[in-house]
């Protein structure tokens, strides 16, 4: 079911998986300010961003083995944090006119 | 306010929020009907509670890749064999007894609790009590005086004496021995028993 | 000229609110003093040996926590329902009594705990004296106590809005409640079997922590951002339910991450793996949502030491459940790391950053009431004072969740992945000078967290007694009309 962590790469572990958040954060961030600000660079920003978080994500998912089912939770992670930022922006306008 | 899009409407939300709510706990009640059948003491992954009769050990599984309790052959505790019935009387004494002496702010149990003394998930299979013919006697000494009996391994981080009755003890043995048989998907990883490899 | 605290600016309810924010505080201090003599036994280990041993200690500690935490939620409903429902509180009489038992149950509690701390293995020790699972000690009498006063707090709010108005918020703060005293009874019996005690336990607290508790926040917080910001009621009640859709769709089954372990079968390793590591993305959306607010309102803030602290628990919230709770729930590090400071380290930044912060939020917004509407927008008097409380704390408690991350790395790498969790292996990783320094590190951190508190306490009676001016009042908001 599951192929634990090996023991060297333990501690990049933690660090591709604060990196995986962190990087959902900076995306979510600079994506909203660049939609406030209609700005460009900062819509660069962002897409740099989420590249960090596919990035992180790829490299988490080879530090903790995760083939087979976990595939799935791969997908969903770039899904999932890929698309939050951009429907809940939508969603903020929509519901504030 | 007129050209708010549905997905963006309250009674949208609303209603979603309704929905995944009610799909979500369905599902949880349905996996936990499911769990409750498989962790019911006899039911395979949780052993029934005259495991206490037999020898325990705990190894790599070579097609599960991790390690699985394994029950072989007859290892009376304390010299007698008990039926059913004893044996969860007595078990059940050594869950009260950790219940009522607060042993889980200081251990964890199934690695949950506090992280102040061991786990004691294999307790009942550490190498540090011996072999099978001392440990039940050792374990007794310790549970009934830690503080003489006290190893701390240069941490000088003793047990303190709980007051625990010569029964209670027997009962805390049989139950974390009966722990010791659960199937907890390989943790604690790599642990290495006594007896086994 | 100095201005008092005067419950003749407070509605029933505040004034019955007011109460329990004065046990919380108090019983906030209790959780602090008693963490700091348990953190101490780590490195004195003879320390109150055989007298007050850590078991005890650590009891007293979360349990303190626990109850203040919900002492502070229970208030803050209590202070706005008046408002929000439009009439006076049904049953405040018995709501009054409701809060003297509890207190008296939890003084009670708390002395059987310090005095009697343990009993023989029989059912009258569960009963009377400890029912020794950790979070829910609390003896069986006293959890029927709790729950009759919950019932009366249930009461008091249901009735209450029944009978006035019946608002979004109150939709899903009732539900919310009822979810959150019915998983209590989930932790209410005795089985031998641990791995279905385990299995029950882990409903009472994380269905408290990671679902119920987030959308009761979440109803005090709509509530707030009308009455701080005077964000529209509209707004607000749509994005409450986005909220529960988000919190219950991940959290409800991302219980499944406590499920590894402890006996149950194969499949909770994936449905457990999958959810949690969506539990983050709620925290994520909260980040845009309000820059979104921040940036397109004009918004007034009347009360900037609540306004902090409600930014600290955006940030907090973020990082302690957020990033520290996907650092440890895939299964394939939570072998290692299950049950060691890591946990502790997640712990500890989530409660504070979560729920510790925004309970502290709402005790500033009840005491600007209190003393007669005040100012506490710029230039506050004394607004040091509620800075460097802000900061202290913080710096206290993200200082003691590096040290326990640094003892929690070196732990599940040493005893776990190294020397396989045996006694020995433990003691190993206990004695490691990495391990060593961070638990003296946790208790300098811990001081900084005190002297935080210290200033807070003080902020807290005295902020506003010297200031002249008046609070704006939010101009006919809409907020403010039925939706
Ligand atoms: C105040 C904290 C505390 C409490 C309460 C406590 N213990 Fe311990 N326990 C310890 C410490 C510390 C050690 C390590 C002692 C040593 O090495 O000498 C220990 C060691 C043990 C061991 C041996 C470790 C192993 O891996 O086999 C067992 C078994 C044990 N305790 C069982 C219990 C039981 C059962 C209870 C409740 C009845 C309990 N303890 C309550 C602190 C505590
Ligand atoms: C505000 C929200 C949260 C709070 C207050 C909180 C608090 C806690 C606490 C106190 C524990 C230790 C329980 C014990 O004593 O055994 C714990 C365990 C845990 N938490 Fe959280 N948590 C929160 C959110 C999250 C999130 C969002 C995640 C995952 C993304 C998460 C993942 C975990 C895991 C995996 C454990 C088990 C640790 C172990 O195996 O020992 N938590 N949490
Ligand atoms: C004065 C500062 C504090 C000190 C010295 C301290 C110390 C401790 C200690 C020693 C433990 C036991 C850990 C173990 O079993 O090894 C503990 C547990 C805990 N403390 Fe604190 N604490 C402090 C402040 C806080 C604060 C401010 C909070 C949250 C608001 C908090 C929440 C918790 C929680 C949730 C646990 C249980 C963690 C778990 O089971 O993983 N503590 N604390
Ligand atoms: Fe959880």
């Amino acid at each position: 079911m599951i192929e634990p962590v090996a023991l060297e790469h333990f501690f990049f572990f933690f660090f591709a998986a604060a990196l995986v958040i962190f990087a959902a954060l900076a995306y979510a961030l600079s994506y909203s300010f660049s939609r406030l600000y209609r700005n460009k660079t900062l819509l660069y920003v962002a897409g740099l961003a989420y590249g960090v978080l596919i990035l992180a994500v790829f490299w988490l998912s080879w530090l903790a083995n995760l083939h087979g089912f976990w595939y799935a939770l791969v997908g969903m992670m770039l899904f999932g944090y890929g698309v939050a930022p951009i429907l809940i922006w939508r969603l903020s306008v929509a519901t504030h006119d | 306010m007129e050209h708010t899009p549905f997905w963006a409407s309250t009674s949208f939300w609303k209603k979603t929020a309704i929905w995944v709510t009610a799909g979500s706990f369905l599902l949880l009640i349905v996996l936990t009907f499911d769990t409750m059948s498989k962790v019911t003491a006899g039911t395979g992954r949780v052993p029934d509670y005259t495991v206490i009769n037999k020898r325990i050990d705990y190894r790599f599984d070579d097609k599960k890749h991790h390690s699985m309790p394994v029950i072989e052959g007859d290892a009376p505790l304390f010299g007698r064999i008990l039926n059913e019935e004893e044996a969860e009387r007595l078990v059940t004494l050594g869950k009260k007894t950790i219940q009522a002496k607060n042993c889980m702010n200081c251990h964890t149990l199934l690695g949950n609790g506090a992280y102040y003394a061991p786990d004691l998930t294999k307790a009942w299979l550490d190498p540090a009590w011996g072999g099978e013919a001392v440990r039940p006697m050792l374990m007794k000494m310790f549970l009934m005086d830690p503080v003489a009996n006290a190893r701390t391994y240069g941490s000088g981080r003793k047990m303190p004496n709980l007051g625990i009755t010569e029964q209670e003890a027997e009962g805390i043995i049989a139950f974390l021995k009966w722990m010791s048989a659960i199937d907890t998907n390989g943790f604690p990883y790599n642990f290495k028993t006594a007896g086994g490899r | 000229m100095s201005r008092p605290l005067d419950s003749r600016h407070l509605n029933g309810g505040q004034k019955l609110a007011v109460k329990y924010f004065i046990v919380a505080v108090i019983l906030f201090f209790a959780q602090l003093v008693f963490g700091m003599l348990a953190g101490v036994q780590y490195l004195h280990p003879d320390f109150l040996h055989g007298v007050l041993d850590f078991n005890v200690n650590r009891m007293v500690h979360i349990n303190a926590m626990i109850v203040w935490m919900l002492y502070g939620f229970i208030g803050s409903v209590y202070w706005f329902l008046e408002e929000e429902s439009g009439r006076e509180i049904v049953g405040l009489k018995l709501g009054n009594w409701g809060f003297w038992v509890l207190t008296a149950a939890v003084t009670v509690v708390v002395a059987v705990y310090l005095l009697v701390q343990t009993g023989p293995g029989n059912d009258f020790t569960r009963w009377f004296i400890n029912e020794g699972r950790e979070y829910i000690e609390a003896p069986r009498w006293a959890d029927i106590g709790i729950v009759v006063v919950m019932l009366i707090f249930f009461y008091n709010v249901a009735a209450t809005f029944i009978k006035g108005r019946w608002s979004g918020i109150a939709g899903v703060l009732t539900l919310d409640l009822v979810a959150l005293a019915g998983l209590y009874l989930a932790g209410m019996f005795y089985v031998t079997n641990i791995s279905i005690d385990q299995y029950w336990w882990w409903w009472v607290i994380h269905l408290w922590v990671e679902a119920t508790w987030e959308v009761l926040v979440g109803c005090i917080m709509a509530w707030t951002l009308m009455h701080l910001l005077g964000v529209r009621r509209k707004i607000v009640e749509t994005w409450l339910y986005i909220e529960v859709a988000l919190m219950f769709g991940s959290g409800i089954l991302g219980l499944g991450h406590h499920y590894f372990w402890i006996g149950s079968p194969e499949y909770w390793l994936a449905i457990g793996g999958f959810f949690s590591a969506l539990e983050p993305i709620p925290l994520v959306a909260m980040v845009v949502h309000s820059i979104y607010d921040s940036g397109v309102h004009k918004l007034r803030n009347r009360n900037h030491p609540a306004l902090a602290w409600v930014i600290a628990h955006a940030f907090g919230n973020f990082l302690g459940a957020g990033v520290w709770g996907f650092m440890h729930t895939l299964p394939q590090i939570n072998l290692y790391t299950h049950g060691t400071q890591w946990t502790t380290s997640h712990g500890h930044l989530a409660f504070y950053g979560a729920y510790a912060t925004i309970n502290i939020a709402f005790f500033y917004l009840a005491v600007q009431q209190w003393r007669g509407n005040v100012w506490m927008g710029a230039n506050l008097v004394g607004a040091w004072r509620w800075k460097w409380a802000l900061t202290l704390l913080s710096v206290g408690v993200m200082g003691m969740t590096m040290a326990l991350l640094i003892a929690g790395y070196e732990q599940s790498f040493i005893e776990r992945a190294v020397g396989g969790s045996s006694w020995s292996a433990y003691f190993a990783a206990q004695t490691h000078p990495w391990f060593m320094e961070s638990m003296a590190w946790r208790m300098v951190f811990g001081w900084i967290t005190i002297a935080g508190f210290v200033l807070l306490a003080w902020d807290l009676l005295v902020i506003g007694k010297h200031e002249t001016r008046e609070a704006e009042t939010l101009v006919e908001e809409p907020a403010l009309v039925g939706g």
